[in-house]
């Protein structure tokens, strides 16, 4: 564990003066302190607790369309000491086996249940506190939004949204309900992505003009629109095809999109642009503290990616998209009059304009982690709102608002022109084409 | 030769219809509708007028309009006609979507009441009032979203009235329902038909994320006249209410609500109280500092004096407060508050109390019984203190330390 992470142990109650006596307290506390190291599992749910998990309590945790990505999220949740996961839902039966076969090697028992259809899942599992969704982007919005009206909190893998209108519906439902929700932008809560958005912060780099935003070196921001071959569709309960395409329009079933060349997809994926703008705009974006906004204007460039799109904000900062000059996956950097910071994944330390700037890497985290009381690890952060009902790093608000900056940036590409947005009132600037681009229909019977 | 003439034709108009940067079926804004159009009047293969629908909704006019409504119980291009149509701004779509809520059945009926609600066609409220009483299950669970995207007053009255006696199954989507109709109603300031819906809904035995949805609706509706029964919930014996009113408490802004939950501090549960202290602490209201500075002096446990100093940290601004936090913090043996009090040790104004915080802390865990675990945590932190020489006899504890802390493990 980091030394800036904060063990959940550590997290358990405290108490005010002046309201209840220290003895009150302390038996509180050890209750806790006894809850937390207890071996039993006792889901909140048979406490009369479901939907909330107090802070000593253990978080029953279900999954969604877990696959590669899911099963390096579902190790990572494994690992919490105070989460249980005891169901996976997926359309694929292979893999809802191997999942199956993964969590009860881990507990030693027989106990993870299996379903096909996350509507069953959702309304008969009430003792589900939470759901990690890992499905590919087709479902991410609209599963999390059927499980937060079920009660569930949700960790969504990203890209989380599909459209401009499904981000607008995550950010209602969560509202609505008070659900905590995380969008997957891990670089949020790591070490070296919060020393650069402290730097810039802080004003270490002056008043920061321009960011860059890597976007994925493979794929296009031009989407494929035709079908891959017809193949003989798989029994239902091998692959469920209708649930597999879930909202998107049908087409025939071929194999490879389910092992995962639904990629570069117009109906299945968000392109070059969402595949890793998805991390890389949000974390400008928080970077810039404009979290809760969208950027304004983008500028058409006339290559298949989007490479050297210059987007700006409303406070005229620039950030350009790019595709090529880093060294690692995921980069983001930081230009101000004052100096500059690049970090992407595997840099061993960020790169900076002048080495002094690096000088003040463990204070400025710690500085981070203690002024916010974030931990450095997503899922921990996760986990610790499902218990305090705080709000995520990566909240809903921020994922449908960086999503919105991808997702323009996509219509920029698609229809080829510059475009202007409002962010207050959502919708593009005279341009009736773009904005019918915010949305798309759902296929029957899927409705948000 | 006739079929060929025709298939050329058709492919000819493809090729003209879709612009040439994307593949087939890009939304591009430079088709021309009529030429699509004349792709699904003709027997194009399923995959080219999938294709035209989708470019017609980018670029699709009234003119295509009749051609889509047509395909609305089509059992292939169903969805697809709606997928046009969905984002075409004109009103005869509207028409067109309400005409086919009496000709469809089943999926297609669904799919259609679905983009009603999209389009938000108040004109169609009556018409889905009715199907609040269909057979099919999946056509009310239609219906009651869709009214609720509607949200006008009337959407809201015909869910009540089919609330009253639903089946479970139905109660769900019903609630969701009203809860959009009640965030509309709210947004254009029918306050009052807003409150009720959620008053209303409280009193229902529910599933927990409804009554935790009607409550924050019911006191943010409410406004400053809510904060009582904020009040009054984060003292509800129901900890889902309780968690409910502290999640909702964090959406409120104003002194005032810092006061409501500063006098909820007295909980009857550690549980609850972690979850006030941090509400309080994410605030930004420096009106939660003393009670929670007070409460990190008390004895208690080391832990908990760090997660309360922790979220004080993020409100302390003024040097007096920092020097407070700190000393709390130097009397906290956890190598955790000595993470905090370094964080301090930067600024002129707070660096000597926080090297005193440092030194203090370290001297008390060099003397207890972790003294050997903890020793290397404490060197890098009191080589800082040491290298700092703000007071000579600071400088002269913190070295002494050092060495004890080096001769426990920590390297040199």
């Amino acid at each position: 564990m980091s030394k800036h992470q904060v063990p959940p142990q550590k997290r358990a109650s405290a108490r005010p003066p002046a309201h209840l006596t220290r003895r009150q307290f302390l038996k509180g506390a050890a209750a806790v302190g006894g809850a937390i190291a207890a071996p039993t599992f006792i889901p909140a749910s048979a406490l009369g607790l479901n939907g909330t998990v107090p802070p000593s309590g253990r978080i029953v945790l279900g999954g969604i369309g877990i696959g590669s990505r899911g099963t390096y999220m579902l190790n990572w949740m494994l690992g919490e000491a105070d989460v249980r996961f005891v169901a996976v839902c997926d359309v694929r039966r292979s893999q809802r086996d191997a999942i199956k076969q993964r969590v009860d090697r881990h507990y030693a028992n027989r106990d993870c249940a299996t379903y096909s259809d996350l509507r069953e899942m959702l309304a008969t599992r009430t003792d589900l506190d939470a759901v990690l969704i890992a499905t590919g982007d087709r479902w991410h919005a609209l599963a999390s939004i059927l499980a937060m009206r079920a009660g569930k909190d949700v960790y969504s893998e990203k890209p989380s949204c599909m459209t401009i209108a499904e981000g607008q519906a995550v950010v209602a439902t969560a509202r609505r309900y008070g659900r905590v929700y995380q969008t997957g932008t891990q670089r949020l809560s790591e070490a070296h992505f919060t020393f650069a958005n402290e730097l810039l912060r802080t004003g270490r780099l002056g008043q920061v003009h321009t960011v860059r935003a890597h976007i994925a070196p493979w794929d296009a921001a031009d989407m494929r629109h035709d079908w891959l071959a017809a193949e003989a569709q798989p029994p239902q309960n091998e692959v469920d095809w209708e649930k597999w395409l879930g909202p998107c329009p049908w087409r025939p079933y071929n194999a490879a999109y389910v092992r995962g060349a639904w990629r570069g997809h117009y109906d299945f994926h968000t392109s070059c642009i969402g595949e890793w703008g998805a991390h890389t705009f949000a974390q400008c974006q928080v970077a810039l503290g404009l979290g809760q906004t969208s950027a304004v204007a983008y500028e058409y460039v006339n290559n298949a990616a989007g490479d050297g799109m210059v987007v700006r904000f409303a406070n005229g900062v620039r950030m350009i998209l790019q595709r090529g000059g880093w060294h690692g996956s995921c980069g983001v950097r930081y230009e101000g009059p004052d100096g500059w910071v690049a970090v992407a994944d595997g840099y061993a330390r960020p790169e900076v304009s002048s080495p002094t700037l690096l000088a003040d890497y463990a204070r400025l985290v710690a500085d981070y982690v203690a002024r916010t009381q974030r931990p450095m690890s997503h899922v921990r952060d996760f986990f610790n709102c499902v218990k305090s009902r705080r709000q995520t790093v990566a909240n809903p608000e921020m994922m449908h608002r960086s999503m919105t900056t991808v997702h323009a940036a996509n219509i920029c590409m698609w229809l080829r022109r510059n475009l202007r947005y409002d962010p207050v009132r959502e919708e593009f600037i005279d341009n009736a084409e773009a904005n019918r681009l915010r949305t798309r229909a759902m296929r029957e019977p899927w409705i948000i | 030769m006739w079929k060929s003439i025709v298939t050329l034709t058709v492919l000819l108009t493809l090729a003209v219809a879709c612009p040439s940067f994307g593949q087939t079926g890009a939304p591009a804004a430079k088709a021309d509708p009529a030429k699509l159009i004349a792709v699904l009047k003709s027997d194009a293969p399923f995959k080219d007028k999938a294709d035209a629908c989708r470019q017609l909704a980018v670029v699709g006019t009234p003119d295509a309009v009749p051609v889509l409504a047509a395909l609305l119980g089509d059992d292939k291009l169903a969805h697809m006609a709606r997928y046009a149509l969905e984002p075409i701004p004109d009103p005869s779509v509207d028409a067109a979507f309400r005409e086919a809520l009496g000709k469809l059945k089943g999926k297609h009926l669904v799919g259609v009441i679905g983009s009603i609600g999209v389009r938000r066609d108040a004109r169609a409220v009556l018409l889905l009032t009715k199907l609040l009483k269909d057979a099919d299950a999946e056509v009310v669970r239609a219906a009651a979203g869709t009214l609720g995207r509607i949200g006008s007053a009337d959407a809201a009255r015909a869910l009540e009235g089919a609330l009253a006696d639903a089946p479970a199954a139905n109660q769900l989507v019903l609630c969701e329902g009203l809860f959009r109709c009640a965030e509309a109603l709210a947004a254009s300031k029918q306050r009052d038909e807003a409150l009720g819906i959620y008053d209303r809904v409280r009193t229902l035995k529910a599933p927990h994320q409804v009554r935790a949805a009607a409550l924050r609706g019911a006191i943010l509706t409410r406004g400053p006249k809510g904060l009582p029964l904020l009040g009054e919930s984060l003292r509800s014996d129901e900890y889902v209410l309780f968690a409910a009113a502290v999640r909702t408490a964090q959406e409120m802004p104003g002194g005032e609500v810092t006061d409501v939950l500063t006098r909820a501090l007295d909980q009857k549960s550690a549980d609850r109280q972690l979850l006030v202290i941090q509400a309080l602490g994410g605030r930004a209201d420096e009106k939660a500092l003393p009670a929670l500075l007070a409460a990190a002096r008390l004895d208690l446990p080391a832990g908990q004096r760090v997660v309360l100093c922790g979220q004080a940290r993020g409100l302390v601004k003024k040097t007096e407060q920092k020097k407070q936090l700190l000393a709390a913090l130097g009397s906290i043996p956890s190598a955790d508050a000595i993470l905090l009090a370094m964080t301090y040790l930067d600024e002129p104004e707070t660096r000597k109390d926080a090297s005193v915080a440092v030194v203090a802390v370290a001297e008390k865990l060099l003397q207890g019984a972790d003294a050997k675990k903890v020793g290397p945590q404490l060197v890098e932190p009191l080589q800082r203190v040491a290298q700092s020489a703000v007071d000579a006899e600071l400088t002269q504890r913190a070295r002494a330390a050092l060495e004890r802390a080096q001769a426990k493990g920590g390297k040199k």
